[in-house]
């Protein structure tokens, strides 16, 4: 089997999985306590007014007529209707989703830029103060709240500091292109938008890092420690080879392939987890709206966060397989 | 030579006149004055058509005008002329007629005419949204007429009484601007009644226009130049409305300065800490909301009312008022007492453990016989904090209380019918219309029995007549002594254990002026009102 067949596998492996998925959530979601309906309509609705509003839903039909409008509808890009904000749910994605991507992307490079330096430093320095300092960080990281430390940050930069703003994502850059403002000001070299919106997302993504950072920093220190006990790293120093290319260009590798794995849960994890540091700093994401959605009982919302969520952690775990292969030689597609 | 000198004199000439008309020019341009407000609620929608929470409110009081207006001037919900300057009550009490202000400009600069009025009320009527329920008894599409361009009648099926205090809720719209933009919709001939439209712009008339809105985080409404009632220095020119849930946060910004007011939603003790920060004031005022209890008298043993007045001696108000609702005003029946109509003569229960005994006794109950169901609702702790109040003093008369709580989605479905209502359900309840009709009619009338204002289906036939005569009575001050007649027997029946009318809190930054509670909700954010005084 090469590679593209393996891709190809890999892609077709998904279609079940969300398929699953989307009956999973589909029913859960009609079985929630609470008649979202009503909800919609508000407390003095008649019964009348309720059921209109339920057969123009299609709400009246059986369960998996309901399931097959609705299958029909994602695959034409239609998410159905959302009680919540009342318009269409596609049109909501299409607003919340890039905000929290590109959240979650910046947390995730910071973790893995911070991470991995400090964890191999901690492994090199193993039982050195500095060793001492990074596993205690890295505990309270994983430990700690990160609404709290979110609060903590915002009052001490944005508060007693003044140096960055306290809530949003800031103004749109002129021209948007991806939705992602970071991306969208360097394309347009818009580099004062490009600062302001940085301003904007370096707590927020600092705040959601954390928890990440800490546990690669923690594996990539075990792994590490684990690689430098071994025979060819005893054979490349006693070879006299720079330290540094031992340890960054033959063990780290050899180290890194357990932590890519949580890289890539960690990803899927935080774009549905962000809800806590979204709301603390009023990022208008799409975690943010899942919550709202499923405070609301907005069913039609609920589904479309939970698929969009299932679909992006599915491809990040497929790239994260992928690059498997480049990482570690003995994984080849061809001899699966 | 002489013609390069004559050059360069026109040129000096031209830069003289320049640098003395710059000055002028810039002076002439109006300061800049913006405002940022932080409310802890999403706006969901700009069509007012919808609007009945406190943000969607805010967003239809500022960018719409409503037919009459709250008299906030002299610091009351009676209504005052607004964008209608007249009217007149045929003496049947069935046709009200409105004379429209001329010259009120819509954001697009179309004058305003009844026709817009007409379509509005229509609009709202076919939508079902909103306020509609507060019309839909008494009137229908087709039901109000222009009857000149600026005078607009509203034929009602029967005397309604607190008919003119609901066009504080009719906000204008501009019929053109939404007939010009229809899409495809369910409404027939009429589309999406502007519902695509209302996503990216508004169709008001109001002292603010939208200027950008990002949903879920920011609002951006800048002054309306054209606004008929004309502008004066020191108004706010640009309102930043911001949507930020987490408390924390919002503490924060309005102590950094980075908000100049935030929301009523903090919770006590955050008030109490801004309270006490420099350069904060927080404003209090005794509020149209009636914290109660409502006892179901449909659900044995609670259909027997010497339960439900033993169940209402036994509550320990003091402890509620002075450790759970600090600051609050206990309440005295069913109206909150700064609502107009509402009845010092109402009865009030204290608490009087001996006599809760004997009630129970006379009712043919011995302790330990009863088990009540107690709802709360997830999300408001202080109604759990009540519960454990109320299930410890109602142990001393030998009741027991099951707790439970239930999302808000939960309490409205169980709402629906009597069997499925528990026991007793706590409950805030803010005045929805500017009338004592509200807490009387819409909380004891059998009409509105299966929604969560009436958990209590409550019914007492001599209650339900005088409600209804009430309703139908003209003369307003014979209309108010009725309403205030209702409050006695309801009280009496005790459907509800009447606990408190809570403070509203708001707090802002000490240069802003002219801030005005006057218990209707969303009318203390009309950003038009406020000054900045720095």
């Amino acid at each position: 089997m090469g590679f593209r067949t393996y891709v190809l596998r890999r892609i077709l492996h998904m279609i079940p999985v969300m398929v699953g998925l989307s009956i999973l959530i589909f029913v859960i979601s009609r079985v929630m306590p609470g008649d979202p309906v009503r909800l919609a309509l508000g407390p003095e609705a008649t019964i009348e007014q309720v059921e209109q509003l339920r057969r123009q839903m299609g709400l009246d039909k059986p369960l998996h007529v309901q399931y097959l409008a609705y299958l029909s509808g994602v695959f034409r890009g239609d998410f159905g209707y959302s009680l919540l904000t009342r318009r269409a749910v596609a049109k909501d994605l299409k607003d919340f989703f890039p905000a929290t991507l590109e959240l979650t992307t910046l947390a995730m490079v910071l973790a893995i830029l911070l991470g991995i330096p400090l964890g191999v430093r901690a492994a090199v320095r193993k039982d050195a103060l500095e060793d001492h300092v990074n596993r205690v960080v890295a505990l309270a990281g994983v430990a700690l709240p990160r609404f709290w430390l979110a609060i903590l940050l915002q009052i001490a930069f944005a508060y007693h500091l003044g140096l960055l703003p306290t809530i949003g994502r800031g103004p749109a850059p002129a021209t948007q292109i991806t939705g992602l403002y970071l991306l969208d000001s360097l394309l347009t070299l818009d580099l004062s938008a490009f600062i302001v919106s940085l301003k904007h997302i370096a707590m927020p993504a600092f705040a959601l890092s954390v928890g990440t950072l800490a546990q690669i920093m923690r594996l990539i220190r075990a792994s590490m420690i684990e690689e430098l006990r071994r025979d060819h790293a005893l054979a490349a120093r006693s070879y006299g080879l720079p330290s540094n290319l031992i340890i960054y260009r033959y063990l780290l590798k050899n180290a890194f392939t357990s932590t890519l794995t949580i890289i890539g849960l960690s990803y899927g994890f935080l774009l549905g987890n962000a809800f806590l540091v979204e709301r603390v700093f009023a990022w208008p994401g799409l975690a943010f709206y899942g919550v709202d959605t499923l405070l609301a009982k907005d069913f039609n919302g609920v589904i479309a966060v939970t698929l969009v969520v299932g679909v992006a952690y599915a491809v990040i775990n497929l790239f994260v397989d992928i690059l498997y292969g480049y990482i570690d030689p003995r994984v080849r597609y061809g001899e699966g | 030579m002489i013609r390069q000198r004559h050059l360069a004199n026109t040129l000096a000439a031209i830069v003289a006149v320049a640098l003395i008309a710059l000055p002028a020019s810039v002076s002439s341009q109006v300061r800049e004055v913006p405002f940022t407000y932080i409310e802890q609620q999403i706006i969901t929608s700009i069509d007012p058509a919808g609007a009945v929470d406190e943000s969607s409110l805010h967003s239809a009081i500022n960018l719409y005008d409503p037919l009459l207006y709250p008299n906030v001037e002299k610091g009351t919900m009676e209504p005052r002329p607004h964008v209608a300057e007249s009217w007149t009550i045929s003496p049947d009490g069935k046709t009200y007629t409105f004379k429209i202000r001329p010259g009120i400009k819509f954001h697009t600069g179309r004058e305003m005419t009844a026709e817009d009025v007409v379509f509005t009320m229509d609009r709202v009527l076919r939508l079902k949204r909103g306020f509609f329920w507060v019309w839909a008894p008494v009137l229908e599409p087709g039901s109000t007429k222009a009857v000149g361009r600026h005078t607009v009648r509203f034929q009602l099926k029967e005397a309604y009484a607190p008919f003119l205090g609901t066009m504080l809720l009719l906000f204008i719209m501009d019929k053109d601007l939404i007939m010009a933009n229809l899409r495809p919709g369910p409404f027939g001939e009429f589309g999406d009644y502007g519902a695509g439209l209302l996503d990216r712009q508004d169709a008001g008339s109001g002292p603010y226009r939208m200027e950008k809105w990002e949903r879920a985080t920011e609002m951006v409404m800048a002054r309306f130049d054209g606004y008929w009632r004309g502008w004066k220095p020191g108004q706010i020119s640009k309102v930043f409305y911001k949507t930020v849930l987490e408390e924390a946060t919002v503490k924060t910004l309005i102590i950094a300065g980075q908000a100049d007011m935030v929301n009523q939603w903090l919770s006590p003790p955050s008030f109490l800490e801004l309270k006490q920060t420099p350069g904060i004031v927080v404003k209090e005022d005794p509020s149209v909301q009636l914290f109660h209890l409502l006892m179901n008298t449909k659900k044995p043993p609670l259909d027997n009312v010497k339960v439900r007045q033993a169940v209402s001696y036994a509550f320990n108000y003091d402890i509620a008022i002075q450790q759970i609702f600090v600051g609050a005003t206990k309440a005295r029946g069913p109206v909150p007492i700064k609502v107009p109509g509402w009845n010092p003569q109402t009865p009030v229960y204290g608490r009087n453990v001996a006599r809760a005994k004997q009630l129970l006794s006379e009712a043919g109950f011995k302790p330990g016989e009863i088990t009540l169901e107690y709802l709360w609702i997830t999300g408001v702790p202080m109604e759990r904090l009540i519960g454990l109040l109320l299930k410890s003093n109602l142990e001393e008369i030998g009741i027991k209380t099951e707790i439970i709580g239930e999302p808000w989605g939960r309490v409205v479905e169980r709402a629906a019918k009597a069997e499925t209502t528990p026991h007793i359900t706590a409950i805030f309840d803010t005045l929805k219309y500017p009338h004592v009709d509200s807490h009387t009619y819409g909380m004891y009338h059998p009409s509105c029995w299966g929604t969560f204002r009436c958990m209590s289906f409550y019914e007492n036939p001599a209650v339900t007549k005088l409600l209804e005569q009430a309703r139908r009575t003209v003369d307003p001050a014979a209309q108010m002594k009725l309403y205030q007649e209702v409050q006695i027997p309801i009280a009496k029946d005790a459907p509800s254990i009447y606990i408190a009318n809570p403070l509203h809190r708001i707090a802002f930054r000490d240069y802003v002026k002219g801030y005005r509670y006057v218990g209707l909700l969303g009318f203390d954010c009309a950003f038009y009102d406020f000054t900045i005084a720095r």
